[in-house]
């Protein structure tokens, strides 16, 4: 049976205990902005609160390609959503004013998850992966230019295996080569 | 200012090491990754 200790000790994720005795606190020092605190239910460490896992240092810029380009890649640690878990990821870019195509893809897991082929200059955007019930099984909007509203296409079930670590990787691509397009910001959080 | 070379993963241009965080930008050229570090003059992207 494995004793509570008192006080809040640091571990990394990959090193934490593999038991959680019910009420014991501990600190993950290499998830979240500086650390987060997560709680044995006697059985599995559960977060305490929404932790931000990353965010864009700096602004990526695309021109001079017609080809799908990567603009940030993520990787989500091993069994980090849980079950239950949700993944939020806010992307904010710009592009060149003029009507030609730009499109941003989200791919998790190698999954395609999100495209927003917009030619707007001004552009902030919503996915939510949804864990339902299950660290391999998946709901999310598809067909939602912003990511939150109504639409006619079904709700997308992807069955990516998050107890293994997964990689979000964000793409650009041009329709015209001399345009350009800019992920100004990014942030991923897990609820 | 510094470069990271590309390559194709998949159909994906992607830099073969990862992008560093401590960039004030990164463009993505066409050809390869430009990493505008402190000091370095930014270009105007329109």
């Amino acid at each position: 049976m494995p004793m509570f200790k008192a006080g809040i000790i640091d571990y990394t994720w990959a090193n934490k205990p593999s038991v959680a005795p019910l009420g014991q606190i501990i600190c993950i020092t290499d998830v979240g902005e500086n650390g987060s605190l997560w709680r044995g239910d006697g059985t599995k460490w559960v977060r305490l609160n929404p932790i931000k896992i990353f965010s864009l240092s700096a602004p990526v810029s695309l021109t001079g390609s017609t080809s799908v380009v990567t603009l940030a890649t993520i990787t989500i640690p091993a069994g980090l959503l849980g079950a239950n878990g949700k993944l939020k990821i806010y992307p904010l870019w710009a592009t060149t004013n003029n009507a030609n195509a730009k499109t941003l893809r989200l791919n998790i897991g190698g999954v395609l998850s999100t495209m927003v082929s917009q030619s707007v200059p001004n552009n902030s955007g919503l996915l939510i992966i949804r864990n339902i019930n299950s660290e391999s099984a998946q709901k999310c909007s598809s067909g939602l230019v912003a990511g939150i509203g109504s639409s006619t296409g079904s709700i997308a079930s992807p069955t990516i295996d998050t107890s293994a670590a997964t990689t979000i990787t964000i793409t650009g691509q041009l329709a015209v080569g001399t345009d350009t397009m800019t992920l100004e910001d990014l942030f991923v959080e897990v609820v | 200012m510094k470069t990271i070379a590309a390559t194709v993963i998949n159909e994906v241009v992607t830099p073969i090491e990862p992008m560093p965080s401590d960039a004030k930008l990164i463009v993505f050229n066409g050809t390869e990754y430009v990493i505008y570090e402190d000091g370095d003059e930014l270009p105007v992207i329109e």
